[in-house]
């Protein structure tokens, strides 16, 4: 096992490395001027202007040039400036990064610990009206866009209630770290944890409702339920366990998420993390922001598919590794 | 006793949960308590949020310079009123004049040489003196070469400033320069020397640049210092004591950015947001914001003319070459209802580059020749140029080719695509077919697209006087050689015109600036380098006791509602 988890370590360097250069490529090949906002802005700039600030930015050096100058920053863990900000990159990144898994830590713990529930629920009570009520909501919600849920929400319970800030993340009129800035903290979070949560719940309910409807028709927990077991434990201690194998993939296939963000929601409530950070990144022809931010990404989604794989040994006896 | 119990003053016994809940309600009482006085000081002090489109990235020369941005946190020499376009001395005590010697002219030699006086006793926002060295160094950095300043034009004219003491700037030009009496801060401007100097001489340019004081430690000499910034989302400012126009009356204002308007419309609906500045709404949000929101008295939504939106026909398309065509299809266009249609009767309909609150505007409008909607006089100006309507009803030439091109606009901005389709369906009455193809910004200004488009064009600029330069003249035409990065998209070559934008450039008294500017906007109606469409508008919410706040009548330029932050209140 050690030694599959090790093997499965050194092929993540040269597959990230692949990641990088199709993402660089990706960028650099983006239609656009990385000065065009400039040009737009300054209608003075002159043409010499222009050719002095691509070079001085590095915009004149081919792609391998700059592919290269990039990947040798990030190799010594420094990526180097933001060009919009004229900051670090991680000075730009990790606050994004801090702001965006308290929002989508939180969306998926209650996202998925309900979705999971109700699927149970779904599952046990198969044909009941609880699961088609259920049923008809996970498609309604599925077909509803973030961007208008979100819209909506801030209508309902900003604009109309009162009862919650439209956007942002903190209230500067109050002293950090009071428990008043605290609260205010929390409930700008609400709508946008709220959004992402929705979305959480409706994809999880469906799998997990499939799953634990499969685990239920096998034949041990007939056995189980003939030994006199309580349909709790039944379901609880014996169907959970492997109704969640499949579930697991699903969670680890959205994790990236986690890290990622959602832009749409992030924009929609003005939340700065990292689906805003990476939108106007690229908008702004940050390049390295937006490749430090991708790359993480893409680091995450490598790291929760090994862990997936991981998981799998745990959940079901049948999977052994060879190294 | 149990364990677990304990005795009150009473002698009631209490279990350990009812002893828990009870310190808990009392600690939180007595917390409540003692903020109470805080929260009172708090809420003498005025405070507002306003909410911006644009990030606040560089307060300094360098990247996208936000003239919003950079006048609350910053001043220069000179303002500019941006209702009546007036020059305003900020730090300076008065602007150089002839009649007072201290703006010299040598037209042989085409030098000059500028005096500044510095208002007394002025201070950076970390107390220190602001001296005429310190502005001395600001020009330094713009004119350094490995220094990411964009635009170097300004910079580059001066030849060297000398300040025989501290409150005196004497700026040599090498050149004649029209604005040199009113230096503009976003061309140069003071930076604080005892901060950066170490690191200017260091050499490292790169480092420089990238230093934390152009935003997050940035020192001033503005209404408001910075005390907070979050890239990209938030700065939060402090009143600064030492303005010297005066403190401003409000004490602290938070900016934050949120792009997305349905948010903006949202946070202002709901009360959270004192000022949305521009772009922050659509035009379709401030109608809702006057429905909803100005009738029921919260505030205030303010709508001016400030950039503007024309249509450009292509300088390669032969089609456009003769100027009866471009006459032709300017009749065919019922702009006032368009507008009306569009900008929901805001009156924006325009004949001129020139903004309604320049002086020479109402006699400019009555000399230049202007086409008011006649389709008739279209189809008659077309079958002069050789146009007739073919079997199909549409134009035809004698070489058989019909009157068809691809129209284009931005793609997502709704006015530009609103004023397509109907443009569309007015050249369509007249027997002209177009071929929508829309990009999103970002391609339209790719090396392949940048500045020239085979057809037709709607695009929004700002179009100041100081700007006809670089938009008409004809050394600015965008060419293959330059990159087409220059902005006479039209390709309009007339050296009459040419010898105007000069003679305006140059130094001039403000009455033959105003007969200039008549001259050329009588020469921009006669030859339709595009064809005007109307003025865009800017919108701006103001939340009710928020007063000072003054729409910029002209975009460009340093023309920005900020630039008398100092001077708004809450009430």
């Amino acid at each position: 096992m050690f030694l599959y988890v090790f093997k499965r370590l050194l092929q993540i360097i040269p597959l990230l490395l692949v990641v990088s250069a199709l993402i660089f490529g990706l960028l650099y090949a983006m239609p656009g001027d990385p000065l065009y906002r400039m040009l737009q802005d300054i209608p003075r700039l002159r043409p010499e202007d222009y050719e002095r600030l691509r070079k001085l930015y590095g915009f004149d050096d081919p792609f391998y040039v700059q592919y290269w100058k990039w990947l040798w920053q990030l190799i010594q863990l420094n990526p180097g400036y933001s060009r919009e900000y004229g900051q670090p990159v991680f000075d730009i990144v990790w606050p994004a990064l801090k702001n965006t898994l308290v929002l989508t830590v939180s969306a998926v713990i209650i996202g998925k610990t309900i979705a999971i529930l109700l699927g149970i629920f779904s599952a046990v009570r198969q044909y009941s009206i609880g699961d088609y009520i259920l049923t008809g909501i996970t498609f309604i919600a599925y077909s509803v866009p973030a961007f208008w849920l979100g819209l909506m929400m801030i209508i309902a319970f900003s604009v109309k209630l009162g009862w919650l800030p439209t956007s942002g993340i903190v209230n500067a009129e109050l002293t950090p770290g009071s428990w008043e800035a605290i609260v205010d903290w929390m409930k700008h979070l609400i709508l946008p944890v709220a959004v992402l949560a929705i979305s959480e719940i409706i994809q999880v309910q469906r799998f997990m409702r499939s799953s634990m409807l499969e685990v239920l028709r096998q034949d041990y927990l007939t056995t189980a339920r003939a030994k006199g077991l309580s349909e709790g434990v039944v379901v609880g201690r014996h169907a959970l366990k492997n109704a969640l194998i499949p579930v697991v993939t699903i969670i680890a296939v959205t994790m990236p998420r986690v890290v990622g963000g959602s832009t749409v929601v992030e924009t929609v409530f003005a939340y700065p993390g990292m689906g805003r950070l990476l939108y106007t990144s690229i908008m702004g022809n940050d390049f390295v922001v937006a490749m430090t931010v991708v790359m993480i990404i893409a680091i995450t989604v490598v790291f929760f598919n090994l862990l997936a794989d991981i998981l799998y040994g745990w959940l079901d006896p049948r999977i052994r590794y060879q190294s | 006793m149990a364990k677990n119990e304990k005795k009150s003053k009473s002698g009631a016994k209490l279990t350990r949960r009812q002893f828990i809940q009870l310190t808990g309600v009392s600690a939180a009482s007595a917390s409540v308590l003692n903020w109470r006085p805080l929260f009172a000081a708090q809420a003498a002090r005025k405070r507002i949020i306003i909410h911006g489109e644009r990030q606040v990235t560089s307060l300094g020369y360098h990247n996208r310079r936000e003239t919003e941005h950079v006048s609350m946190v910053d001043a220069g020499l000179v303002g500019q009123n941006p209702v009546t376009l007036e020059r305003v001395p900020v730090l300076a005590e008065e602007l150089p004049s002839v009649k007072k010697g201290t703006w010299k002219i040598d037209t042989q030699k085409k030098s000059m040489i500028t005096v500044y006086k510095l208002r007394p006793g002025l201070k950076w926002h970390d107390g220190k003196p602001y001296t005429s060295k310190d502005f001395e160094f600001g020009w330094q950095i713009a004119k350094h070469p490995q220094f990411p300043m964009p635009d170097r034009l300004v910079p580059e004219l001066i030849a060297k400033i000398e300040t025989p003491d501290d409150r005196t700037i004497v700026i040599h030009w090498n050149d004649l320069y029209s604005e040199a009496y009113a230096i503009q801060y976003t061309h140069v401007r003071a930076f604080p020397r005892h901060l950066l100097q170490d690191a200017f001489t260091g050499g490292d340019m790169k480092a420089f640049a990238n230093l934390p004081f152009w935003n997050k430690n940035f020192v001033g000499a503005g209404a408001y210092r910075v005390v907070e910034w979050d890239a990209g989302t938030r700065m939060e400012l402090e009143a600064f004591n030492d303005f010297p126009l005066g403190r401003p009356k409000i004490d602290r204002v938070t900016y934050k950015t949120v792009e997305d308007t349905n948010t903006n419309l949202a946070a202002v609906l709901a009360g959270e947001v004192d000022l949305c500045m521009r772009s922050t709404l659509s035009f379709d949000g401030a109608m809702i914001l006057r429905e909803q929101w100005e009738k029921a008295g919260k505030g205030k939504v303010l709508i001016s003319p400030a950039s503007w939106t024309w249509l450009s026909l292509s300088r390669d398309n032969p089609f456009f070459s003769d100027v009866r065509v471009r006459r032709a299809l300017l009749h065919a266009i019922d702009r006032d209802a368009m507008v009306q249609n569009i900008f929901k009767g805001e009156k924006v309909v325009s004949d001129l580059p020139l903004s309604r609150v320049r002086k020479s505007y109402k006699k400019a409008l009555a000399a230049a020749t202007t086409y008011k909607y006649d389709p008739e006089r279209a189809k008659k100006l077309f079958a002069e140029a050789g146009w007739k309507p073919g079997s199909d009803s549409v134009l035809t030439n004698a070489k058989g080719e019909r009157m068809e091109f691809e129209f284009r606009v931005t793609a997502e901005r709704r006015d530009h695509e609103q004023a397509q389709a109907i443009i569309a369906d007015y050249w369509k009455k007249i027997g002209v077919r177009t071929n929508i193809k829309n990009m999103p910004n970002r391609l339209l200004n790719s090396a392949d697209n940048r500045n020239r488009w085979p057809g037709a064009y709607i695009g929004s600029h700002n179009v100041t006087v100081e700007e006809w330069n670089e938009r008409f003249h004809s050394k600015n035409i965008p060419t293959a050689e330059n990159k087409f990065a220059p902005e006479n998209v039209s390709g309009w070559n007339d050296p009459k015109k040419d010898a105007i934008l000069d003679e305006l450039s140059s130094i001039i008294t403000p009455a033959r600036s105003e007969q200039l500017q008549i001259e050329f906007c009588k020469m921009f109606g006669a030859a339709l380098p595009h064809l005007p469409l109307n003025y865009s508008p800017e919108v701006l919410a103001v939340k009710r006791g928020l007063t000072g706040i003054t729409p910029r009548q002209e975009s460009g330029g340093q023309n920005s509602s900020s630039w008398n932050m100092y001077q708004w209140d809450k009430t």
